[in-house]
């Protein structure tokens, strides 16, 4: 019904496939068996009851007792099974979306993950698929039972005495015309005590977080006085929520007593009059009530509305396009022995060319680094050689084969990457270390750690190599983190490490021991350094001044130093 | 009454002044009990008027009863709720007020012991839960009463039918409660998993980098898929547990009233009450069950708000800065700025922060605090601030001990810029003109040239008009620094305090502060902290701090000669540090 108004709002019942129908059947049954075999059972035996009361009737009395039993039976045996139905079925149906979900998470490419931001990718595997949850097992729960109850007794109204019931209709709809129109001032005024709330907060804060700026300046008084006028403001404005709720409270009572004081004094005038008996009234006494229900509909309707939005931005996330990878067959080797080689390459954000005709070459076991001012491109490289990105022209070669030539697995494989930011993983320092190579022993990953400057600090932890990260564990410092990403990354035993420095400053002692860390590393590998401090990389074999996303410089330290190049002026502001 | 119940008294003095708007809503609250007690009363005569031959006149009467009863139901809930909402806004104004500037008034240390997020979920969910406990302050009479008045309504109507009426309904409670516990020892396992399964998703979303680039997908996608099955697992034993559950509520909520009604039925039937009572009885039924519920609930929030305001209290009941002491002398002393007299300092009595320091800060000169962090550098400066209490010696400002006067008085003499100096969310006029009070626009825009930040400010939506966001987020590391030197321009104290206030800036600000500050320290006594040696070079004396006490002291040029931690310290930096350059020649007393 929804799906035809509005192509953008999803079907939350579409993901369940094979699971609609027990679902369906379930839901179903559950509800109708709650709501008249426990529910409006009550108005019908009550019925019987008082008639037999009054009219002395023994027979009727044994009919409320067989009627109330047989029901009850009936929602006993009954009930369980269709709950069990709808449920495994929703059940069923949220591991499917969730696994799903998040299985198509991992596909997406980085392009993603750099556009959109993680709280709110996060945000969409737990609390939007949450909201479908929701949506199974609470709303259209209610919405079915709504139905049920509130048609149900509103037709048993008009079956046992029409006058009755269209008298209650008609209070009902009165008292809920006028309740729409007091909400809807009720919001706007919930509305702005919020605001004030938080304007109040806001100057709170003020007191605290600026306690000694504030004392410094003497402005107490004035920092006081700022707040104890939000404060007024917001008592004025809670003032009114409350006179009007104080008002909601008395017209709610109002009509509710209207409605059943008016159903009682009519009823007993009719009874009086003979056209009615005592049981019909009792029973429409209670129906009323549930009637009342319908009008839920409304708030639960708009609800499900809101609940609507959480599964559109499932859906997108499913319906954002996965990583994708030219893959080619004709195998392009380079000419000479290179391990890393880039051709002539080209790469543009959007329209905002970033690589510009740029090439840069590795040999096999010799170390390079790549310098230039922050958004010259550098850090695209890495990406490029990755694969996290697809190259506009020109050619990349790992390993003498271009990298249309591997499959992303396989490039992969090839480098290890310390990136500048070092993720570590939910988990054991070990469990991180063994993430760069899955069936390392524990002996290769403390050989791994040590290998970077790592082992001494980890054994310094409580537990050692066993210590937890993250709040309640280990409480890591930047270069620590970095040291173990590092020794992930050299546990992975690839030909190539790529090393992206961190930006933020380490203290000194951290730093020398990455500085000793890269040295050692530069013996046995092929390592491409992204720098962001020239004091790290003067024993390179080879650097790269980057500006503009071109080359504009190549030689060693010492060969860039001698005339008066780019390298040696930034290397002079730098670490003169 | 116990220490706990005290707690919540104290709050309510807040409301002292509004007591009458207490007493309507009892009162309001008695008149409801007496209505809702006697409706039923009024529907038992309407109904059994029924079996009464030509009772139109009594019909008549009943109808008029019942009507008044519900007007007057309906105005009694009115100023019910309304005189209740008085009392809880004015008292909870005063406290929220009363606390805030309490908090402001409380010297350092005090204020100190609190995270400020900890002091903010006291002005919130602590005083929420104590505004959620004074509306509901008379229900403590209110409920009670409706018990009360119903069973004994109930006694008189038929006593049989009562006993079995809480017999049955207090079974089926009790055996309720039984049957939905064993639940909550599962959810401590679901949580568990629904936490296992979101970490993995930040992992896979915050480490996408390393997810790719060491091909984890598969591995991930595994663990997931593990997660979620023996999540479903879990799930699926809490709805077979819990359909079990349901079946005996089901149960347990529906029987009792047909008990009740297949009883009172047949006590009817049997002639032992009217119709018209048995009616009544039903009605007065929500009233056995609803207030024992009720108080449960009142019994819980009651002890919530009882937290609270101990928490408030602790907050309340610190002694607030002193005020009363001598004020402050000018011209007692006219060469010292600053004097440091054997002064020692911990924060706990425990480990000492300061051991023993002596230093003097001539009129108009320059000291320079070193060290590595954590040496107690900026300590020194809180201590000049008068914002902890020494452990021993004398700190004198222009030959005033701070400890003897008036904290406001010694103030008046410094001002302070820091790293994290706070811009209120005001506008930008108002944060710098809170540095002289009744300041002029033409002062402020003076200070805001010197502190070069008049160029950005008119470049600004509203120019000096424009409203900061909290913390200044509108702003720039370096702008929201050159709006707080403003401040201290137009404060013009004698005494200026600097505490590393470029170090977390980029290379264009720091410039621009750099020069803002050369030209604002003309005949300023500085003390300042800094860990770049070039910033500190040109002052007059370097004191270096190593573990709270000063390890060295001279000039750079007496320092540098010698083989001290110093000369290390400086030519290490010499070697590793970017951007030096910026500093050459930089001087805050040229």
């Amino acid at each position: 019904m929804l799906n035809r108004r509005n192509r953008n709002i999803y079907n939350p019942l579409g993901f369940m496939e094979k699971n609609f129908l027990p679902y369906i059947i379930g839901i179903i049954g559950e509800n109708a068996i709650q709501a008249f075999c426990v529910n409006i059972v009550l108005a019908v035996l009550m019925k019987d009851i008082f008639n037999a009361a009054v009219e002395f009737n023994r027979s009727l009395l044994i009919r409320a007792v067989i009627i109330a039993l047989s029901s009850l039976m009936i929602a006993l045996a009954l009930k369980p099974i269709f709950t069990y139905m709808y449920s495994k079925a929703a059940k069923k149906t949220m591991k499917k979306i969730r696994l799903k979900a998040y299985n198509h998470m991992t596909e997406l490419p980085v392009s993603y993950f750099e556009r959109e931001h993680s709280g709110d990718t996060m945000s969409r595997l737990t609390n939007d698929i949450k909201v479908i949850e929701d949506i199974y097992n609470v709303q259209i729960k209610r919405i079915c039972f709504i139905l049920f109850l509130g048609v149900g007794s509103t037709a048993l109204m008009f079956i046992y005495e029409w006058k009755l019931a269209l008298f209650a209709v008609i209070v009902e709809i009165l008292s809920v015309f006028i309740s729409v129109r007091i909400a809807k001032r009720m919001r706007k005024i919930s509305d702005r005590v919020q605001i004030k709330k938080s304007k109040t907060n806001e100057k709170f804060l003020d007191v605290v977080v600026g306690f000694k700026t504030t004392k410094i300046f003497q402005i107490e008084d004035e920092i006081v006085d700022d707040y104890k006028e939000q404060s007024d403001n917001l008592t004025k404005q809670i003032k009114k929520r409350d006179n009007l709720n104080a008002l909601i409270n008395a017209a709610g009572l109002f009509f509710y007593s209207a409605k059943s004081t008016g159903i009682l004094i009519l009823g007993i005038y009719m009874i009086m009059k003979n056209s009615a008996d005592i049981g019909t009234l009792v029973a429409i006494f209670n129906l009323q009530n549930n009637m009342g229900v319908l009008f839920n509909l409304g708030d639960i309707l708009g609800k499900l509305q809101n609940s609507m939005a959480g599964v559109g931005r499932v859906a997108n996330l499913l319906d954002e396009k996965t990583e994708s990878h030219k893959f080619d067959d004709l195998v392009k080797k380079t000419p000479n022995d290179s391990m890393i080689k880039l051709k002539d390459v080209v790469f543009s954000y959007d329209d905002k060319k970033v690589l510009d005709n740029l090439s840069i070459t590795a040999k096999k076991g010799e170390s390079i680094a790549l310098v230039g001012k922050s958004g010259c491109g550098k850090s695209t490289i890495a990406k490029l050689l990755l694969g996290f990105y697809e190259l506009k022209d020109g050619d990349i070669f790992i390993d003498n084969k271009s990298v249309y030539n591997y499959s992303l697995e396989e490039l992969r494989n090839k480098l290890a990457y310390v990136p500048q930011n070092p993720y570590l993983f939910d988990g054991t320092i070990k469990d991180n270390i063994r993430y760069g190579h899955l069936n390392s022993t524990d002996e290769e990953i403390i050989s791994s750690a040590k290998m970077a400057n790592a082992h001494d600090f980890i054994m310094e932890q409580e537990n050692g190599y066993d210590t937890l990260i993250g709040e309640e564990g280990a409480k890591l410092s930047g270069g620590q983190k970095q040291r173990i990403a590092i020794a992930r990354a050299i546990n992975k035993g690839s030909s190539i490490l790529l090393l992206d420095e961190a930006t933020s400053a380490l203290d000194s002692e951290a730093e020398e021991k990455i500085q000793q860390t890269i040295d050692r590393l530069m013996k046995s590998n092929t390592v491409l350094i992204i720098a962001h401090r020239l004091a790290t990389i003067k024993n390179v074999d080879k650097i790269y001044v980057i500006d503009d996303g071109k080359v504009v410089e190549c030689g060693s330290h010492e060969q860039l130093m001698l005339n008066e190049s780019l390298y040696s002026k930034l290397y002079k502001t730098q670490c003169s | 009454m116990n220490k706990r119940g005290n707690q919540i008294i104290s709050i309510l003095s807040f409301g002292k002044s509004y007591k009458m708007w207490l007493f309507t809503c009892i009162l309001f609250s008695l008149l409801d009990v007496a209505v809702n007690i006697l409706i039923p009363y009024a529907g038992k005569k309407i109904v059994d008027i029924i079996s009464i031959e030509n009772g139109n006149e009594e019909f008549l009467t009943s109808v008029w009863f019942m009507v008044t009863l519900l007007l007057m139901g309906t105005i009694n809930i009115f100023f019910r709720k309304l005189s209740i909402s008085r009392f809880t806004e004015y008292t909870i104004r005063n406290l929220r007020n009363n606390l805030t500037s309490h908090i402001q008034k409380l010297p350092f240390n005090s204020f100190k012991k609190h995270h400020s997020g900890d002091l903010a979920s006291r002005s919130n969910t602590d005083i929420d839960l104590i505004t959620t406990l004074l509306t509901q302050i008379s229900d403590f009479i209110y409920e009670p009463l409706i018990f009360i008045c119903a069973v004994i309504y109930g006694l008189i109507l038929n006593w049989k039918l009562l006993l079995v009426t809480v017999i049955v309904l207090g079974l089926a409670t009790v055996l309720n409660n039984f049957a939905t516990k064993p639940i909550s020892k599962f959810s401590s396992k679901l949580q568990k998993e629904f936490g296992r399964a979101n970490s993995l998703i930040q992992d896979t979303v915050k480490g996408n980098y390393i997810v790719k680039s060491f091909n984890l997908k598969k591995v991930l996608q595994n663990n997931y898929q593990s997660s979620q099955t023996s999540l479903y697992n879990l799930e699926m034993q809490i709805v077979k547990r819990r359909l079990f559950t349901l079946t005996i509520t089901t149960f347990l909520l529906t029987f009792p009233l047909v008990v009740i009604n297949l009883y009172g039925g047949s006590l009817t039937f049997a002639g032992e009450m009217t119709i018209g009572e048995f009616t009544a009885f039903i009605a007065i039924i929500a009233y056995l069950g609803h207030p024992v519920i009720r108080l449960i609930t009142l019994v819980s929030n009651m002890k919530a708000a009882n937290g609270a305001a101990e928490r408030i209290n602790e907050i309340l009941n610190y002694k607030i800065e002193e005020t009363s002491k001598d004020k402050y002398i000018t011209n007692k002393e006219t060469d010292i700025a600053v004097a440091f007299e054997n002064v020692s300092f911990s924060y706990d009595d425990k480990t000492t922060v300061l051991t023993d320091i002596n230093f003097k800060l001539p009129k108009n000169k320059t000291v320079a605090l070193v060290g590595v962090s954590g040496g107690g550098k900026s300590t020194i400066l809180n201590l000049v601030c008068g914002f902890y209490n020494i452990t021993n010696g004398k700190i004198k400002v222009f030959g005033n001990e701070i400890n003897k006067i008036d904290l406001k008085t010694l103030r008046a003499q410094i001002s302070m810029v820091t790293q994290d100096t706070h811009i209120y969310p005001t506008t930008v006029a108002k944060n710098i003109g809170y540095g002289k009070k009744n300041s002029t626009r033409e002062e402020i825009i003076n200070a805001a040239k010197i502190s070069n930040a008049h160029e950005f400010i008119v470049n600004l939506s509203d120019g000096y008009d424009t409203i900061l966001t909290e913390s200044g987020s509108n702003l720039s590391g370096g702008q929201k620094q050159r709006i707080t030197i403003a401040r201290a321009i137009l404060k013009d104290a004698p005494i200026l305090l600097l505490d590393e206030p470029t170090s977390a800036l980029d290379n264009n600000s720091e410039k621009l502060i750099d020069e803002a500050l050369k030209k604002f320290t003309k005949n300023k006594s500085v003390l300042v902290v800094a860990h770049r040696f070039s910033t500190i070079k040109n002052a007059d004396e370097i004191l270096l701090l190593n573990n709270g006490q000063i390890a060295e002291r001279g000039n750079h040029d007496e320092l540098i000669e010698s083989d001290t931690l110093y000369r290390k310290l400086y030519l290490k930096q010499y070697k590793e540090s970017e951007n030096n350059n910026l500093f050459e020649g930089m001087s805050y007393n040229a």
